[in-house]
C-alpha cells in the first residue's frame, strides 16, 4: 500500500462528533481492579448487578458501545478476577434487558465457531436488542482456548485467516437469507452448507461487523467490509498513517471511507489531578504481581521475557523477530506498535515496563485529568488520527464514572459529542457521527436488507 | 383452560415456547410481562428445534440462550430453559452460554439437551455421519445421536463443575482473588476432546439444570444416568425408567392434563400452545393460565432457583482432576 499524502480527516473544524466505545474487560484493564473499589463483591464479574451498574453509567454518558474482548479458554485467576469471562453475545443479551440505546458489540471467533450457529446466535442478539449488536471478528490467539476444542495448539495464523475470510462472508450471506427466505448453498474450502436463517431481521437488519487485528492484510480487509476498527496505535502519527490506509482501502473497494470508523484502544487512567492519576495508576499496577507486566510482554512478543537482563535495551534479534509477520508469538498488530515504541526510545526492560504504566503498551495509555483527556480526543480526532476511541479504564467501577460524569461533559460543551442519543441502532450511533450524516453517499452504503 | 384443583397447585407448571413465541415475546413487552404474572414456574426455549418437529414455511427462530438470557431479565419470575443440540455447536461453547446465563438469571436457567437441531443448514452429502461440529471445518465430525449426545452431557455437566467459587476468596490481605488450584481440567476424551476448565465459577444453583427430551428407550437409558430430568411427550410417558425424574410434555388445553397434574411421580408438568404467535396471545389470555395458580400471579419464592422450583438436588463436586493451576502464593508488599 503507497503512503499517501494526504490526511483524510484532519481539520480544525471538522464536522460530526467522537465516536465513544467503552472496552469492558471485565472489571476494568488492569489484573488487580477487584481490589480497587470497595464496592465490588468477590462476585462482581458474573454478578448481574455488576453488569447492570456499568450498563447504566454508560448510558448515562451516552456512549455509543460496550465491547467486551474474549476467548474460549480460561487463563490464570490466581490473582486476577479479569479472567473469569462470561460468554459474551450471553452477557450482552442480558444488558439488551435492561438498556435502550447502547450499541452491544460481542466479540467472537471464526475458529472456535460454526458459521452457521454463530450467524444465528448473533442475528438473534440483534433482533433481542433492538438493532444495536455488532461482531468484533477475531481469530483467536489464546493459547488456553486449544485444549477445550481438541487441539494441542492453535490453528497456524495464516489458516485462521483464509478460514475468517470465507466464515464471514458465509455468516453475512446467512443474515441475508433471513431477511430473503433464499436458502444459502454454499460451497467453499473450509465450509459446506445449505440452509437459511429464520431469524426475524432487527431494527438495523443484521449486527454491525467490526475488526480488531492490527496487520496490513487485516487493515486490507477491514477496509473491504468492516463498519469499525478496533486499531491498536501508541502514536498519532502511526494512528494517522493506518486511519488513512485503511480509508483509502475502502475508497478502492468502491465503499464511502466514513462508512468505516477508526477506533483505537486507549488504556486510561483519570485524576484530578495529573499527580493524583499517575498515583492511581502506579497503586493499582502495584497490587497486582510483577510477574504479570513480565508476562505480558512474553505474551505480546512471543518470546520468554522473564529471560532479558532488566537492565539491557531490548537485544535486536528479538526485535527483528517480533516484526516477521510468519513469526507464530503474539498479535502481529501489537509486536509492531510495540516494536516501534521500542526503536523510538531506547529504553532498557525495565525502563520499558515501567514507562508503559503510562504510555500503554499495544494500545496506547492516558494518564491524566478529564481536562487533559478532553484535549487529548479533540487532538486526535481534529488531526485526522481516529474517529473516535475505544475507551479501556484502569477500573470500570470508578473510572466509568468519571468518564461518563465528567470527560462527556466536556466534551460536549466543546461541540464533540452528543448531548442526547440521536438514533436508537448501533448503526445509527456510527452513521449519525459521520460528518456526512446526511449526505446521499449514506444512503448508497445502506445494507441490503434495510435498502428494500 | 381453567382448572383449579388444590392438589396440584403446588406442582410446577412450565410452557413450552416455540420460535414465532420467542420472537413475539422479545417484541412485545406487554405480552413478556404478562408471561411473568401468569403463575407459571418455568419456561423453555425452542423446544420445536430439539423434538422432531419440521420447521414450519413461515415460522421463526431465536437462538435458544440469547432467548432465555434476555426473557429471563424481562420475565424474572420463571426460570428458563433453553432447548439445544450439540449439532452445530460445541459443548464447550453451549455449557459456556448456558452457566452464563444462569449466572446472570441469579441460577434460573438449564438445558434441553436434543438429539439433533432441526431448524439448522444441512451439510453436504459426504458429510453424512460427520455432522455433529464436523460443519465447524475443524475436525472429523461426529454421527447424530444418543452416544454422541450422551458424551456431550457428560462433558458439559462436567465443565460446569470445573471451577468451583468457593475457590475464589478475593483476599485484599494476601492478593489472591482464587486458590487456582481447586479449579480443575476435566480431561475430556470421547466423541469430544475437552480439557476444560470453563471459563466460569459454578453458578447461584451449583450448576445449571440439565434436562434431556426424550424420543425413544435408547435415549431415556442413556439420559436417565446423566440428566437431571427428563422431558417427555405424553404418548411417551412408558420410556421414562421408573427411577427417573419426569416433566411430562402435553398440548395446553388437552383434557388429559388433569390426570398428568395429579400424577405423583412428575416432577413437572410443561404445557405445549400451539407454536403460532396467536396460540400463546389465547394462552397467555385464559385465566389462569396455570392449574390452582388462581389469585396468586407468581410461584411461592420468585428468588427460587430452577432447581429449587422443579425439587433437583444440586450435583456433588466433580470426584478428581488434574488442577488446572498451581496454588498461588500470597503477594508481599513491595
Amino acid at each position: 500500500m503507497p503512503q499517501t499524502s494526504k490526511n483524510r480527516s484532519a481539520s480544525r473544524d471538522r464536522k460530526g462528533h467522537v465516536i465513544l466505545g467503552v472496552n469492558v474487560l471485565t472489571l476494568g484493564y488492569l489484573p488487580a481492579a477487584w481490589q480497587w473499589d470497595s464496592r465490588l463483591s468477590p462476585h462482581a464479574p458474573v454478578d448481574p448487578a455488576y453488569w447492570q451498574h456499568i450498563a447504566t453509567v454508560a448510558e448515562r454518558g451516552t456512549l455509543d458501545a460496550l465491547f467486551l474482548a474474549d476467548g474460549p479458554g480460561l487463563g490464570n485467576p490466581s490473582y486476577d478476577a479479569n479472567s473469569t469471562r462470561l460468554e459474551p453475545s450471553v452477557n450482552w443479551a442480558h444488558l439488551a434487558a435492561v438498556t435502550e440505546h447502547i450499541g452491544l458489540i460481542v466479540t467472537a471467533s471464526t475458529t472456535f465457531n460454526d458459521p452457521f450457529e454463530l450467524a444465528e446466535r448473533l442475528l438473534s442478539l440483534d433482533y433481542a436488542s433492538g438493532g444495536r449488536a455488532g461482531w468484533n471478528i477475531v481469530t483467536t490467539r489464546h493459547g488456553q482456548a486449544a485444549g477445550n476444542f481438541g487441539f494441542d495448539v492453535l490453528p497456524e495464523r495464516g489458516d485462521r485467516y483464509k478460514r475468517a475470510g470465507e466464515f464471514v462472508a458465509l455468516v453475512r450471506a446467512l443474515w441475508d437469507s433471513a431477511a430473503t427466505g433464499t436458502e444459502v448453498d454454499h460451497q467453499g474450502e473450509h465450509f459446506s452448507l445449505r440452509g437459511r436463517l429464520r431469524v426475524p431481521p432487527s431494527a438495523q437488519g443484521y449486527p454491525v461487523l467490526l475488526q480488531a487485528g492490527g496487520s496490513e492484510a487485516g487493515r486490507q480487509l477491514a477496509g473491504q467490509w468492516a463498519e469499525g476498527v478496533f486499531a491498536a496505535e501508541l502514536t498519532k502519527a502511526g494512528a494517522i498513517e493506518h486511519y488513512n490506509e485503511v480509508k483509502d482501502y475502502a475508497a478502492a473497494a468502491g465503499r464511502d471511507p466514513d462508512d468505516v470508523k477508526i477506533l483505537p484502544g486507549v488504556l486510561m487512567s483519570l485524576g484530578s489531578t495529573e499527580e493524583e492519576a499517575r498515583r492511581r495508576s502506579d497503586e493499582i499496577h502495584d497490587l497486582g504481581p510483577s510477574s504479570y507486566s513480565v508476562a505480558w510482554l512474553s505474551g505480546a512478543l512471543g518470546i520468554d521475557a522473564s529471560q532479558l537482563p532488566l537492565d539491557e535495551p531490548f537485544p535486536e534479534e528479538v526485535l527483528r523477530q517480533a516484526l516477521d509477520p510468519s513469526f507464530a508469538g503474539g498479535s502481529i498488530g501489537f509486536r509492531q506498535s510495540i516494536v516501534k515504541q521500542i526503536r523510538e526510545t531506547r529504553p532498557t526492560v525495565r525502563e520499558y515496563l515501567r514507562q508503559t504504566r503510562y504510555t500503554g503498551s499495544g494500545h496506547h495509555g492516558f494518564v491524566g485529568t478529564p481536562e487533559q483527556f478532553a484535549d487529548h480526543v479533540e487532538d486526535w480526532w481534529r488531526s485526522g488520527a481516529i474517529d473516535g476511541f475505544n475507551l479501556q479504564p484502569d477500573v470500570l467501577a470508578d473510572g466509568l464514572e468519571v468518564i461518563a460524569d465528567e470527560v462527556v461533559p466536556l466534551l460536549r460543551k466543546r461541540g464533540l459529542y452528543r448531548h442526547e442519543y440521536e438514533e436508537t441502532t448501533l448503526r445509527g450511533h456510527f452513521r449519525a457521527a459521520s460528518s456526512s450524516a446526511a449526505s446521499p453517499s449514506v444512503a448508497a452504503s445502506t445494507p441490503e436488507v434495510l435498502a428494500r | 383452560m381453567t382448572v383449579s384443583t388444590p392438589s396440584v397447585s403446588s406442582k410446577p407448571v412450565g410452557v413450552a415456547l416455540s420460535g414465532d413465541h420467542l420472537a413475539a415475546l422479545l417484541a412485545d413487552r406487554e405480552l413478556a410481562a404478562r408471561l411473568d404474572a401468569s403463575g407459571l414456574s418455568f419456561a423453555v426455549a425452542g423446544l420445536d428445534r430439539v423434538d422432531g418437529s419440521a420447521p414450519s414455511p413461515g415460522g421463526h427462530t431465536v437462538e435458544s440462550t440469547i432467548a432465555i438470557t434476555t426473557l429471563s431479565a424481562r420475565v424474572p419470575h420463571l426460570g428458563w430453559l433453553a432447548a439445544a443440540a450439540v449439532h452445530r455447536d460445541h459443548p464447550y461453547n453451549l455449557a459456556r452460554r448456558i452457566a452464563s446465563a444462569d449466572h446472570l438469571s441469579g441460577g434460573r436457567a438449564g438445558l434441553v439437551l436434543g438429539l439433533c437441531d432441526g431448524y439448522t443448514a444441512d451439510g453436504p452429502a459426504e458429510s453424512a455421519g460427520r455432522e455433529v461440529w464436523g460443519g465447524a471445518g475443524l475436525t472429523e465430525g461426529q454421527p447424530l445421536g444418543v452416544p454422541t449426545t450422551l458424551d456431550v452431557a457428560i462433558t458439559i455437566r462436567d465443565l460446569w463443575l470445573s471451577w468451583p467459587v468457593e475457590s475464589i476468596v478475593a483476599d485484599r490481605e494476601t492478593r489472591i482473588y482464587a486458590r487456582a488450584e481447586q479449579i480443575l481440567h476435566i480431561d475430556h476424551r470421547g466423541a469430544f476432546r475437552v480439557d476444560g476448565p470453563l471459563t466460569v465459577p459454578t453458578t447461584p444453583q451449583t450448576a445449571p439444570v440439565l434436562a434431556w427430551y426424550i424420543r425413544s428407550q435408547e435415549e431415556a437409558e442413556a439420559a436417565a444416568g446423566v440428566a437431571d430430568v427428563l422431558i417427555v411427550s405424553a404418548s411417551g410417558r412408558g420410556l421414562a425408567p421408573d427411577s427417573a425424574r419426569v416433566i411430562l410434555d402435553v398440548p395446553a388445553g388437552d383434557p388429559a392434563l388433569l390426570s398428568c397434574v395429579s400424577d405423583p411421580s412428575l416432577s413437572a408438568v410443561l404445557l405445549r400452545p400451539e407454536p403460532d404467535e396467536q396460540s400463546l396471545r389465547a394462552f397467555l389470555a385464559d385465566e389462569p393460565a396455570v392449574p390452582g395458580a388462581s389469585g396468586s400471579p407468581s410461584p411461592a419464592n420468585p428468588d427460587a432457583t430452577l432447581r429449587e422450583r422443579l425439587g433437583l438436588p444440586a450435583p456433588a463436586p466433580l470426584a478428581s482432576g488434574r488442577p488446572a493451576f498451581p496454588a498461588p502464593a500470597p503477594l508481599t508488599s513491595r
